[in-house]
């Protein structure tokens, strides 16, 4: 099994407004494709991230509140998963629910040490 | 559990935590805002669900329901501290609020679930004030006890969003002139804004109940939705008046035979084709409770009465071992409290069920004089069934081919019709 990583940008976090049933909804379709990835070993392992932050670039280490990110393009999230291959990774990734307001999941092979 | 180390996914949520959370926060919140800033408190917790929706996909926190109050406590702190100028807050916690040194603590108290119940039932009071209609008073329970949004809230009464928002909207102007909620000490139980909760929580239940929606017999959410906030009523200090436990049984007995009611199809049976043995005899039981704590004081009210009659129903083991003569007696009752066509359609049945048809008969013809009556499928329906029971089937085919005809949605039609066929036949002799 190789490993991989998910990066998350965009999706329901960014979608103001919407009805508490419609949140609840959604996360319960959060719950189902993390429960199936966990039941068929892939061993999901993932983080939210919140809003803002800081943004620390170049030599003279610049320091700017936020991402610089549009909108959509905003990481909300990051998750690690065990696939045999990165088609597989891949074919998993588009069960996520996060297409459904607009985000995008960015499969990523994790750099192996040994 | 998940890989995250923490307590399950999202399906191990109540199914109705994120709306019944938002009720709770939301009247938390408007307790210590004030009415007149009811859009502040729902921004809050707007964003207290949104970071939950953020922060739970990978996996839930242990207390879910504690970690949003934490949230909506912080963000209400920095919007007091950032408002404490400019801004009213309301009357009764202006000083706490001002003040450095009770803010947070008070904060903390009204978010703290020992306060839930209080806040509800306050906000419950609040909304139903006397100037605003009583489909206002319900749409505003459904908004921001219940936690729905305008556009559901338009589906389940079948109307547009348009008027389910000019309606929040009136009552938000109205609620803006309220300069702090309702209190829960009342002046007896004939308070006049506690029969106000207890009529709007009525017309909720009723529309889940016996609503016109065409593809949904029964809207079991808002019946549940109705039971569980006069449960703050009933489990109140002054709010638990003998009106509220009636309301709470009528609601449970009703409730409890959901179940049954309709086929696989979702088609209306009568109650002689019903399977009473999958009726809720846990909610029955409760629903007994209550009609026992209802009869506690003086007071026979028009809800004792019904919540009586349903509770017969409920006891009956069968159609024909029903205490028809006991239903009777409570419609009469009824009756003479409120002489309205409705009621007395259903006195004749209950006439007829009793043993006395040919009075039941001359009853229904009689009322077909109504004019509240003559479109109205369950008289017609009604009347069928006491045709039927003086052995005039032809008549009770025509009455019920009316009925159909004159059905709010093709489910009720149906059944209707199916009545219609199993009286079309002459009756067999037997051999």
């Amino acid at each position: 099994m190789a490993k991989f990583i998910y990066v998350f940008r965009g999706g329901a976090f960014l979608e103001k407004g919407l009805s508490a049933s419609a949140m609840q909804d959604h996360l319960k379709l959060w719950g189902a494709w993390m429960g199936e990835l966990a039941k068929q070993g892939h061993k999901p392992a993932g983080e939210a991230v919140h809003e803002g932050g800081r943004t620390i670039r170049g030599k003279n280490k610049v320091v700017n509140d936020g991402p610089y990110a549009e909108l959509k393009d905003l990481v909300t999230g990051n998750l690690a998963i065990e696939a045999a291959s990165l088609d597989e990774a891949a074919r998993l990734a588009m069960g996520c629910p996060i297409y459904i307001y607009d985000g995008s999941v960015e499969v990523r092979p994790v750099a192996q040490m040994g | 559990m998940s890989d995250s180390g923490r307590s399950g996914g999202p399906d191990a949520l109540v199914a109705s935590l994120f709306r019944h959370e938002s009720g709770r926060l939301v009247a938390a919140l408007t307790r210590l805002f004030g009415p007149h800033n009811l859009q502040l408190a729902e921004d809050v917790v707007q964003e207290a669900l949104e970071t939950a929706l953020q922060a739970w996909k990978f996996g839930l926190p242990d207390n879910p329901r504690a970690w949003l109050s934490r949230v909506a406590r912080n963000r209400a702190l920095d919007v007091i501290r950032r408002g404490t100028v400019e801004r009213r807050f309301a009357e009764d916690y202006r000083d706490q609020l001002a003040s450095e040194w009770s803010r947070a603590t008070t904060v903390e108290e009204s978010l703290a679930e020992s306060s839930t119940a209080e806040n509800q039932l306050r906000m419950m009071l609040t909304v139903c004030q006397p100037q605003l209609s009583e489909e206002t008073q319900v749409t505003l329970i459904l908004k921001f006890l219940c936690g729905f949004a305008s556009g559901e809230i338009a589906a389940a009464y079948l109307t547009t969003e348009e008027t389910i928002d000019k309606r929040l909207q009136r009552g938000r102007s109205v609620l803006r002139q309220a300069g702090a909620l309702s209190p829960a000490a009342f002046a007896g139980s004939e308070d006049s804004r506690l029969g106000a909760v207890l009529r709007a929580l009525y017309l909720l239940f009723n529309e889940g109940y016996h609503g016109s929606h065409p593809s949904m017999p029964t809207r079991v959410v808002l019946c549940e939705e109705a039971i569980r906030l006069c449960a703050f009523l009933t489990e109140g200090v002054d709010s638990a008046s003998p009106q509220a436990h009636a309301l709470m049984a009528l609601m449970c007995f009703h409730f409890s035979r959901v179940p049954g009611r309709v086929d696989s199809e979702g088609i209306y049976l009568p109650l002689a084709q019903q399977d009473r043995a999958v009726w809720d005899r846990p909610l029955m039981a409760r629903g007994l409770a209550h009609l026992n704590e209802a009869a506690r004081g003086s007071q026979l009210s028009a809800l004792h009465l019904e919540a009586g009659i349903a509770c017969q129903h409920c006891l009956a083991p069968s159609l024909a071992a029903t205490d028809w003569n006991a239903i009777l007696g409570l419609y009469d009752l009824l009756y003479e409290r409120n002489p309205s066509p409705v009621i007395a359609i259903n006195r004749a049945l209950a006439r007829a069920f009793a043993g006395d048809p040919q009075g039941a008969l001359s009853e229904a013809v009689e009322l077909a004089q109504e004019p509240a009556l003559a479109r109205y499928p369950f008289y017609w329906a009604a009347r069928g069934e006491i045709h039927a029971r003086a052995n005039q089937r032809e008549e009770a085919h025509v009455c019920y081919q009316r009925a159909a005809s004159l059905a709010r949605n093709p489910a009720e039609e149906l059944a209707f019709r199916r009545n219609a066929a199993a009286h079309e036949e002459p009756q067999q002799t037997p051999s």
